[in-house]
C-alpha cells in the first residue's frame, strides 16, 4: 500500500476563499469569520465578501451559488490555452441551496415549472464548468463530503498517471453557507451556536463545534514542464472508515492507512491538520497523529486553517492544499486562531495564534469526512529528488 | 482494462426485457421514503449484498445519481411558514428545527458508498462521484490502477422516478417513467465475464435518453445506470464485442464491451 508516487507537478493554484482571504492572509494568520445577519440559526460564520459573480450567459433562471463559486476558482486559476485539460470538479450536492428548494417546494409536481432549476441538476454543473474552462478532455464531478477536494485531486493525478490526460484542471467549491445549510448541520449539533467571532478554535479545550464557511480553489496538474511548478503532489491515500456515518472512529487504523500510503515512509515537517474544532474530531485526529508518528509527532507542527476560515466543506480539503504549498514554499507554518486553552487531550505541537518558521521540504495535508471517507496528501514545494 | 468478475443489479421500474434473463438481475419494489437511508443506498445495499465477501478487500468506484427525494423532509418546517416560504419570518429561531436531522444524512451525495462501506465493513480506497454516467468511461483507466493491488467494485445507483426528479425528467426528455436501482459490478484481475475499457469513439451503441436506434431506444430513462444496463445487456445476449456511447446533454464518452 506504500510506494513513494513520482512526483506530480501542480503548475498553478487559485483560492476564492471566505472574506476574499489570501493565500497569504491564511499563512499570516486572518480570520473570516463575522456575524451573520438574517435567518440563520447560529450567529457566526465565514461567508465570502461578495456573492460569487454570475456570468452574463448563464442559461438559467437560477443559478446554483456552490456552482457559480465553482466557476470563480476556476477563472482565478492562470492557465494556458491550448491544453486539452481533463476536469475533476468537487462540488457537492447544489439541491439544499434555498433557490432550488423554494422553487421545488412550491412546485415539485409541476414539470413545466422544472425549466429554472436546470442548472442545479445532472451533470449540467460539470459541464458548464467545463465549458467555462474550456475542459473537453476527461471528466467527473467528485462528492465524497469534506474530503471532496483532495479526492479529487487524486483522481487527477490517477488520470494521468493511466495516461488519459497530460493536463487536468481540479476544481472545488461549496457554498451552503445559507440558512438552510446552517439549519441541517446545526440540528445534528455539529456547529458551534456562540455569539462570538472567536468561535471557531481546533485543538482548544472551549471548542464546541465548527463555524460553517464557504469556499473554492483550483489547481492545474499537469506532467508536462511548460512552466515552473507551485509544487508537488507527492503521495495520496484513501480509505473508508466503516464504523460511523457522522462520528470519528473508535477504530484508527483506516484512517492510519490512508495517510501511511501517502506519507509511503516520509515523516513530514508540517501537517494541515483536518481540525473542524468539533469535540471529536480534534481529539481523534490528536491520536491519529500520536500512532503515525509515535514521539516524533510531538514535534512536527500542526495547525487547522478552518480557525480562520471557518469549514468549508467540500471545498475546504483543496483550499488547504492552496495554502500548504505556500507555507511550505514561504517555510512558515499558518497559525491555529483562538488556540488560548489547549485541550489536554490535543496535546501536539499546534501552531498557536501565530504563524511560526518552517523547515523541511513535505507536508501532510488529511481530510475526514461525513460518511468515512478518509484522505490524505502528501505535498512539497520543491521537487523532493 | 478492466475485467468483469461478477455482477448484481437490482432494479424497480419497467426494467428492459432484454436484460431480465440475466442471472444476477432482479426487479424490486420501489422502497417507501425513510427517514434514515436514502433509496439509492438501499438499492446499492441490496445489489452488493452478494457480492460483499468476495468484494471485501475492494476499492469502491460509486457514481450516484439522485439519491431519492428528500422534499418531504422539509414539509413541517414549510408548514406553518407566514408567506409559504421555507426561508421566510421565524426560519432561523424556529421553524429550521423542524427540519428533521437525518435531512443532512439524507441529502449527502456519497451516502451509497458511506452506507455500502458501513453495511459491508468495506474499508478500502472510495471514490465518489455523481450524476454523471458518461464519467464511466473516464473513470475505468484509473480503476485499472488499483487492480494489481485489489479488486474494484463498480456501484452505480439512482432513485431518480420520484417527485420533481420525476417533473425535471418528463421536462427534459419526455420519459414519463423512469427506471431506478443500482447496478454492482466486481472487477479483478482474474476476472472472466468480459472486459470493458475506455474508447475514443468510432462506430458505437447510444445509450442514454436520446438514444434512438437498438438496444436502448426503447428503454425507460434510467440517469446513472446506462452504462450497467450496457453491459448487462451485452452479458444476457452473448455480445462478443461492442463499442457504447454514454450519451448525456452536455457530452458524450464511449467504453468498449470484450467478451472472451
Amino acid at each position: 500500500m506504500s510506494s513513494r508516487l513520482k512526483p506530480l507537478p501542480i503548475l498553478a493554484t487559485s483560492l476564492f476563499a471566505p472574506g476574499e482571504l489570501t493565500k497569504e492572509d491564511l499563512v499570516r494568520g486572518r480570520s473570516a469569520v463575522t456575524r451573520l445577519e438574517g435567518e440563520f440559526a447560529v450567529a457566526v460564520g465565514a461567508p465570502f465578501a461578495a456573492d460569487p459573480p454570475r456570468p452574463r450567459n448563464f442559461p438559467y433562471a437560477l443559478a446554483p451559488r456552490g456552482l457559480l463559486a465553482a466557476v470563480e476558482a476556476g477563472r482565478r486559476l492562470e492557465r494556458e490555452e491550448g491544453p486539452s485539460y481533463g476536469l475533476v470538479l468537487a462540488l457537492s450536492s447544489l439541491h439544499s441551496e434555498p433557490a432550488y428548494l423554494e422553487h421545488v417546494l412550491q412546485h415539485r409536481c409541476d414539470p413545466q415549472q422544472m425549466e429554472e432549476i436546470l442548472g442545479f441538476a445532472g451533470d449540467f454543473p460539470l459541464e458548464y464548468v467545463a465549458s467555462v474552462l474550456g475542459a473537453h478532455g476527461p471528466r467527473a464531478r467528485v462528492d465524497s463530503a469534506c474530503a471532496s477536494g483532495s479526492d479529487a485531486l487524486i483522481l487527477a493525478h490517477r488520470w494521468i498517471e493511466a495516461g488519459i490526460a497530460e493536463d487536468v484542471l481540479v476544481v472545488a467549491a461549496a457554498s451552503m453557507l445559507d440558512p438552510v445549510g446552517i439549519a441541517l448541520f446545526n440540528n445534528i449539533h455539529a456547529l458551534s451556536t456562540e455569539d462570538d467571532l472567536t468561535a471557531s478554535r481546533p485543538f482548544d479545550r472551549r471548542r464546541k463545534g465548527f463555524v460553517m464557511g464557504e469556499g473554492g480553489a483550483a489547481c492545474w496538474l499537469s506532467s508536462r514542464r511548460p512552466r515552473q511548478p507551485t509544487g508537488y503532489l507527492c503521495g495520496h491515500g484513501r480509505s473508508m472508515n466503516a464504523e460511523k456515518f457522522t462520528d470519528m472512529p473508535e477504530d484508527l487504523s483506516a484512517m492510519e492507512a490512508a495517510c501511511r500510503a501517502a506519507l509511503a515512509g516520509t515523516v513530514p515537517s508540517y501537517i494541515c491538520a483536518h481540525g473542524t474544532a468539533t469535540p471529536g474530531n480534534d481529539r481523534c485526529e490528536t491520536r491519529l497523529y500520536k500512532n503515525l508518528f509515535g514521539e516524533r509527532a510531538h514535534s512536527i507542527p500542526v495547525s487547522s486553517l478552518k480557525s480562520m476560515t471557518g469549514h468549508c466543506l467540500g471545498a475546504s480539503s483543496l483550499m488547504e492544499v492552496v495554502v500548504t504549498l505556500e507555507a511550505l514554499g514561504r517555510q512558515q507554518a499558518p497559525p491555529t486562531l483562538n488556540l488560548h486553552e489547549p485541550d489536554p487531550e490535543c496535546d501536539l505541537d499546534y501552531v498557536a495564534l501565530e504563524p511560526r518558521a518552517l523547515s523541511g521540504d513535505f507536508a501532510l495535508s488529511s481530510a475526514f469526512a461525513f460518511g468515512g471517507h478518509n484522505s490524505a496528501l502528501l505535498l512539497s514545494a520543491d521537487h523532493p529528488c | 482494462m478492466l475485467k468483469l468478475a461478477d455482477y448484481r443489479a437490482v432494479l424497480a421500474g419497467a426494467a428492459p426485457a432484454q436484460i431480465l434473463d440475466c442471472p444476477g438481475v432482479r426487479v424490486i419494489e420501489k422502497p417507501p421514503a425513510s427517514h434514515a437511508v436514502s433509496a439509492a443506498a438501499e438499492y446499492a445495499i441490496a445489489a452488493v449484498e452478494e457480492l460483499a465477501e468476495r468484494a471485501a478487500e475492494a476499492a469502491l468506484y460509486t457514481i450516484s445519481g439522485s439519491p431519492g427525494s428528500c422534499l418531504h423532509l422539509f414539509d413541517a418546517a414549510r408548514k406553518d411558514s407566514p408567506d409559504g416560504r421555507l426561508v421566510g419570518p421565524g426560519f432561523g429561531r424556529r421553524r429550521s428545527r423542524r427540519i428533521h436531522p437525518f435531512a443532512l444524512l439524507l441529502s449527502l451525495r456519497n451516502q451509497v458508498p458511506a452506507s455500502l462501506s458501513l453495511h459491508f465493513h468495506l474499508r478500502g480506497p472510495s471514490l465518489s462521484t455523481i450524476d454523471s454516467a458518461a464519467a464511466f468511461a473516464d473513470l475505468i483507466p484509473a480503476a485499472a490502477l488499483e487492480i494489481p493491488d485489489r479488486p474494484v467494485l463498480f456501484v452505480l445507483s439512482s432513485a431518480s422516478d420520484r417527485a420533481e426528479e420525476r417533473s425535471r425528467n418528463i421536462l427534459q426528455t419526455g420519459a414519463s417513467q423512469g427506471l431506478e436501482g443500482a447496478i454492482a459490478l466486481l472487477f479483478s484481475g482474474d476476472g472472466e465475464l468480459g472486459t470493458i475499457a475506455r474508447a475514443t469513439g468510432g462506430e458505437a451503441m447510444v445509450l442514454g435518453a436520446s438514444a434512438s436506434s437498438p438496444p436502448a431506444a426503447d428503454w425507460p430513462f434510467s440517469p446513472c445506470l446506462e452504462p450497467g444496463l450496457g453491459i448487462l445487456w451485452a452479458l444476457s445476449q452473448g455480445v462478443p464485442q461492442a463499442t457504447f456511447e454514454i450519451r448525456e446533454p452536455g457530452r458524450s464518452s464511449y467504453f468498449s464491451w470484450n467478451m472472451p
